[in-house]
């Protein structure tokens, strides 16, 4: 069908079905890995997390031809990132807004979100006319920045940390059902959240062993 | 191909109620059989070696024997997998070496010097304890129609120079794919090619992904997490009787 329409009706249909599609989607928990790490000894301060709200209820579309879904990869950040600091510092108070934190701190750490997004190439195909094949593949975005700061809100270290995440899969949902079709895709937002995590985590323990905080 | 056999048989199953089962059964076993016997490839699949993160504040100050068998490190997990066109694929996994260099790399985390050897009469300097790896099972288990599956059992102890035994343990992990994580769906290796695709979502970077075996980043992440998890209850293991006092004690 795709074949006989031109290519601006095509795309204008497809943005239509994406909009209605995004509007009526439903949303899908991403699980909550906390990395494997074992740390001796925590780091002996007390710390706020500010973590702001939009970056708690960001949900990543999933901008597939079949389904349109949203995976509230926010939460899920936010969760991961609480555990994992958990084990790093003695510790956490995690906060939406430096204002909110109800106890006294040390340090605080700020995280924002510059992308977490799915791209799903089967779409890709769609748009240049082809017929999706079995095999998908998608790919997860993740870039975050992040600093540490004193007391006095003097920034002690900060970095950027970006991964993505590229899955080739077997589209199974094309032809039949199964108990959790979207397997795949809450995997890809934990691993990418895990990979983060970890590569925060080291970035810390090495700023806190050269003292820089 | 295995979607349509799962399809063929279920619906074969369905027009059989008037069959005998087992009549079914054998001729259905004598068609996989056939179909198996076709043709099959030997795949070796490395496994990316991942280190798992263990931060010491302050490393054990003894020197370590660590001794693994040759056997171990040779030691290969097989996964046969349906293909989507024949040939299928054995995967000969290296999952020894895996083990072997994690540990490894693990143990100079947590101690201050490491020496590995395949047999203790191979060190070559001075040591304080000996740390002694068996792997009595380390196996993956790839049916057809369900999750894959990766089992390890090891022992391990320490002991001091006269071979006294200061401190044994045993770590097993029987995980299904789904547990893991990063739980994939039991994929058939189909190859991808898309090579040419030019992505209207992606312009930017489109996509180049080459041909490769599908399937092979799945089970060497598998195998990769199931060592990672076993490193770090080994060294949780270690540090508490560290911190405990029961390895410095008995040294001193």
């Amino acid at each position: 069908m795709f074949k006989n329409l031109q290519r601006p009706k095509l795309r204008l249909v497809i943005g239509i079905i994406l909009i209605l599609g995004s509007s009526v989607g439903c949303t899908v928990n991403v699980p909550v890995k906390v990395p494997s790490i074992f740390v001796e000894k925590k780091i002996p301060y007390r710390v706020v997390l500010v973590i702001p709200d939009d970056i708690r209820q960001r949900e990543c579309k999933h901008p597939s031809p079949t389904n349109f879904n949203k995976f509230n990869c926010g939460s899920a950040l936010y969760e991961t990132c609480l555990k994992t600091l958990d084990k790093v510092f003695t510790d956490i108070q995690a906060v939406k807004g430096i204002k909110e934190a109800s106890k006294p701190w040390d340090r605080t750490l700020w995280l924002e979100v510059d992308e977490f997004r799915m791209v799903d190439y089967r779409l890709g195909d769609l748009l240049a006319g082809k017929t999706p094949d079995f095999m998908s593949i998608i790919r997860v975005c993740l870039a975050l920045r992040y600093k540490l700061t004193d007391e006095n809100n003097k920034e002690l270290f900060s970095s950027n940390i970006s991964f993505e995440e590229k899955l080739s899969i077997f589209d199974e949902t094309a032809i039949h059902s199964t108990k959790d079709p979207l397997r795949h895709e809450r995997a890809a937002f934990s691993e990418v959240i895990e990979k983060a995590m970890l590569k925060m985590v080291d970035e810390v323990m090495d700023a806190y062993k050269k003292e820089q905080l | 191909m295995a979607y349509y056999y799962h399809v063929w048989f279920r619906k074969e199953a369905d027009m059989s109620k008037n069959i005998r089962g087992r009549n079914l059964k054998i001729f259905i076993n004598l068609i996989v059989t056939l179909w198996l016997a076709v043709g099959c490839v030997q795949v070796p699949v490395q496994v990316s070696l991942r280190i798992p993160s263990v931060f010491v504040e302050h490393k054990i100050p003894y020197r370590v024997v660590l001794v693994i068998s040759e056997d171990i490190r040779q030691h290969e997990c097989t996964c046969f997998r349906v293909g989507a066109s024949l040939p299928h694929a054995i995967y000969s996994i290296q999952c020894g070496l895996a083990l072997y260099e994690a540990c490894t790399k693990t143990m100079c985390r947590i101690f201050v010097d490491v020496q590995t050897v395949k047999d203790i009469k191979e060190a070559s300097k001075p040591w304080d304890l000996a740390l002694w790896i068996d792997v009595d099972k380390f196996e993956m288990s790839c049916p057809i129609f369900m999750n894959t599956s990766v089992c390890i059992s090891l022992r391990y102890k320490l002991t001091d120079k006269n071979n006294k035994e200061l401190f044994s343990s045993s770590i097993s992990f029987e995980e299904d794919e789904e547990e893991i994580e990063y739980g994939f769906r039991n994929v058939m290796p189909f190859l991808i090619a898309s090579n040419d695709s030019n992505y209207l979502l992606d312009i930017a970077e489109p996509v180049k992904v080459q041909t490769a075996w599908a399937e092979e980043p799945l089970l060497s992440r598998i195998i990769s997490q199931v060592i990672n998890k076993v490193m770090i209850k080994m060294v949780e293991e270690i540090m508490e009787v560290y911190n405990k006092g029961q390895i410095g004690r008995e040294l001193g």
